[in-house]
């Protein structure tokens, strides 16, 4: 439907249900058409209603992060050397020990070791050292588990990336298919009119005959560039073996036109520049159902049948 | 359209910088911004601080679609670690940030509440979540508790709606059905659950719109 022939709510429909995701496949193509359109009611509309879409991420109850999510997530992007600052700076403030004094273990998660801590070291604190190598093992550990986490998490991204890829190549394939479509509908229908437009062209009408009665066809028809269409209607589906065949008769020699197909509702469009006329001057038309691939002359019934005027 | 909608999120997005200032103090939105500048500029404390102006909202947002505090918190610090890695990306002409990074925790809950490995552990951490909820730390800094304090206006507006409106609303939103799934979980015809979203949002934006503020955070 053209954007201008929109009803004002569907429009509405169409921007709500966007801006929510919530829209069916062909809601959502109708959507991107009228978008890409650059319907300037559609984007007033994603404007005004985008505001209320986006405050509906604070609309959850307000719950809290575990204590050491951030912790987590600073280390995971390897700006853990930001939490330990982080940690010193709130050790000095919370703390009115001396300068070099111990640090007491805060309440909160545990802290990253330092070099100076190490530093510090007497012979009695083996057990301590040992201690804290456990926990640098662990700490690698975790790191490890962290990279592979993240590893599997990039993974799972650039899945998610190359699906939606592939589905926007097969929408585009879809629509350029679509489009190639719509382009040769309309160059079809700008021949027609140059076709009608064009003083020596004719109409040509082909009448049933006994063996096809409710069949009709014409043929428009320019002798001077020996162009044309053949529409066709009512003409039952030809079998698999067999093919439609438009004579041209020159004289009263039948020529082969060509051969055509009829769709299930036995309608054929066919454009006589991709048949093959004869160069001789036309007298008349006629159609006969032929032995696939057509013959070199008529071996069936003629169908129908119509003289070029004049 | 309200203007005190349009003009936190221009001021904050337009050049030149000066990007969401508000009496001379930048808002929240516009402090985003600035932190997302510095994360591009790979500025290791900008990090934390992004995570102290919109950690509690993501996972509070992750938790409401997912339910499972464990899986919240895997895709809380996946929004963060993405902002970390692909801040250059980032578009403040196109939204703010807290926009941008929920949808991207939206996005990534609504996908982890439709695997299959998340089902049997969201059952088993219905209980756990009311554990958390209880048991989280208040000490908000002063954006967050703005943040809250809005959120708080956004759910009375929300629930505020018709219920037939405001399950349609949220069903979309937080569980990422579609129209047409919505229509078959209610057993509703498809126009109907379209004019009631419709309908919602309509009714929706009125009364946002008369919420101060809203557009200084977004």
């Amino acid at each position: 439907m053209s954007a201008e022939r929109l009803d004002p709510e569907r429009r509405e429909d169409l921007v709500t249900g966007h801006l929510l995701g919530a829209l069916d496949a062909a809601d959502q193509a109708e959507f991107e058409e009228l978008l890409l359109s650059g319907d300037p009611e559609l984007m007033r509309l994603l404007e005004e209603f985008g505001p209320a879409a986006d405050a509906l991420l604070l609309a959850a109850p307000g719950v809290a992060p575990p204590a050491d999510l951030k912790r987590r997530i600073l280390g995971a992007a390897g700006v853990a050397d930001e939490v330990a600052r982080q940690d010193s700076a709130a050790s000095r403030g919370s703390s009115a020990s001396a300068p070099g004094a111990p640090i007491a273990p805060d309440s909160g998660a545990p802290r990253t070791p330092r070099r100076s801590d190490f530093m510090k070291m007497t012979p009695r604190g083996r057990a301590e050292r040992n201690w804290v190598l456990t926990g640098l093992a662990l700490a690698a550990a975790a790191g490890l588990a962290i990279v592979s986490w993240q590893a599997l998490s990039l993974n799972h991204r650039a899945e998610a990336a190359a699906e939606a890829l592939a589905d926007a190549q097969h929408t585009i394939e879809g629509l350029k298919s679509e489009l190639d479509g719509v382009k040769a509908t309309a160059a079809r229908q700008a021949e027609l009119v140059r076709l009608l437009a064009e003083p020596n062209s004719g109409l040509v009408t082909l009448a049933a005959l006994a063996p096809a009665p409710g069949a009709s066809a014409r043929v428009l028809w320019d002798p001077a560039a020996r162009k044309g269409y053949l529409w066709v209607r009512n003409l039952p589906p030809e079998a698999q073996d067999k093919d439609y065949q438009l004579w041209a008769l020159a004289g009263k020699t039948p020529m082969s036109a060509g051969v055509f197909s009829v769709d299930q509702d036995g309608t054929a469009l066919v454009p006589l520049d991709t048949l093959t006329l004869p160069p001789e001057p036309i007298g008349a038309f006629a159609i006969t159902l032929e032995p696939a691939g057509g013959l070199p002359a008529p071996t069936g019934a003629i169908l129908l049948m119509g003289s070029v005027a004049g | 359209m309200n203007a005190s909608w349009t003009t936190g999120k221009t001021s904050a997005s337009g050049p030149p910088p000066g990007p969401g200032v508000a009496a001379g103090v930048p808002t929240v939105a516009g402090r985003g911004i600035l932190l997302m500048e510095r994360l591009a500029a790979r500025d290791d404390q900008a990090l934390g601080e992004l995570y102290d102006l919109f950690g509690a909202t993501l996972y509070a947002l992750a938790l409401r679609i997912v339910r499972v505090p464990g899986d919240a918190e895997e895709i809380t610090q996946e929004a963060f670690l993405y902002a970390w890695e692909r801040a250059a990306t980032f578009d403040a002409h196109r939204a703010g940030v807290a926009t941008w990074l929920g949808t991207l925790v939206r996005s990534r809950a609504i996908d982890r509440l439709r695997s299959q490995q998340s089902q049997t552990r969201r059952r088993a951490g219905l209980a756990q979540q009311v554990a958390v909820a209880e048991d989280a730390p208040r000490r908000l800094p002063d954006d967050e508790a703005a943040l809250n304090e809005t959120g708080r206006q956004v759910r009375a507006a929300l629930d505020s709606l018709p219920a037939e409106q405001r399950e349609v609303l949220e069903i979309a939103y937080f569980e990422g059905l579609s129209q047409s799934e919505i229509a078959e979980r209610l057993a509703t015809p498809l126009g109907t659950v379209k004019t009631r979203m419709r309908q919602g949002m309509i009714k929706l934006k009125t009364m946002l719109s008369g919420v101060v503020g809203l557009a200084d955070l977004l």
